[in-house]
């Protein structure tokens, strides 16, 4: 853990200097998780502040300062969920919208930053995203924390309150749903080189 | 066969690449004060939340006790029999003078 268990039981008690301690320390490994679970650079900052508001008002039903870290996990899934579920609406009824890619382009050459980097960077994640638009939600979400955040899964287990068996079956199909995609659509030839 | 675990690789090759191109934001200055102003916003809310509805509720109590009150006055006044109400009726001119006409075709 990042923090002393006593920083943690001082803001379950509601102590709010030590909660802004929580956020100083937590903040930049949440942001960074939620940048790569939601692939939006510029909604990042909101979903975790989202996190940390859920945070503060779930601070009391915390039972161990132990759980802290799965806790805040959990809130992260949460928030993320929450993110890509209303953004699926939004697409759904906004169907003319510009790509991901197309953005960045926009604006990099816009402020004359745009470089090829950038260009194969956003593809990346853009490609990525959309691979895993062939699952659910939950699953992608699941398939995001063991395979690019590299959580355990005993972690796993913590956070989502399920069983390793349920867990590992559930990532395996997952899984191979996005890798069946993956090969549907030539592998990763077509990312700039 | 030597298909799937060449894309097995090149997939997890992706997943480190993703992994590298998703910048990792550190938040900007302002992150921890407008985190606790939207605090501040919900709180405000909650208590307004709460004053509402204790108002409502101390409102609904009034009128219950209100409602009770005028229930009770007015089982007050029809809580006697039907032959109390007849005995209490003294005067007995109204039926004198209904049974009159029958008399007087006798």
């Amino acid at each position: 853990m990042l923090v002393d268990s006593e920083v943690v039981e001082r803001a379950r008690n509601g102590d709010d200097t030590a909660f802004n301690e929580l956020v100083r320390v937590y903040r930049k490994r949440i942001l960074g998780t939620i940048s790569r679970l939601i692939g939006r650079p510029e909604d990042v900052e909101d979903v975790g502040q989202e996190v940390f508001l859920r945070l503060y008002y779930s601070m009391q039903q915390l039972r161990t300062p132990d759980m802290f870290e799965p806790w805040l996990y959990r809130l992260t899934v949460n928030s993320a969920y929450d993110y890509l579920r209303k953004r699926k609406r939004k697409k759904e009824s906004r169907i003319s919208d510009l790509s991901e890619a197309q953005v960045t382009r926009a604006d990099a050459e816009a402020s004359g930053l745009h470089t090829h980097e950038t260009e194969r960077k956003s593809y990346i994640r853009e490609f990525v995203q959309r691979l895993l638009g062939n699952v659910s939600e939950e699953d992608r979400l699941l398939l995001m924390l063991k395979e690019v955040e590299g959580l355990s899964i005993k972690e796993l287990e913590q956070i989502y309150g399920v069983n390793e068996n349920a867990l590992k079956v559930r990532l395996f199909r997952a899984r191979q749903r996005v890798l069946k995609a993956f090969d549907k659509q030539g592998g990763d030839e077509k990312i700039p080189g | 066969m030597d298909r799937a675990p060449s894309i097995e690789t090149r997939f997890d090759s992706l997943l480190k690449e993703y992994r590298s191109a998703c910048p990792e934001p550190e938040g900007s200055p302002a992150f921890t004060s407008s985190l606790w102003q939207r605090i501040e916003a919900q709180k405000a809310f909650l208590r307004n939340a709460r004053s509402w509805t204790s108002a409502y509720v101390t409102i609904a109590a009034l009128v219950c006790l209100l409602l009770a009150l005028l229930i009770s006055i007015q089982a007050g006044s029809t809580q006697k029999t039907y032959v109390d109400i007849l005995n209490d009726n003294q005067d007995t001119s109204v039926l004198i003078e209904a049974s009159r006409p029958a008399q007087e075709s006798q």
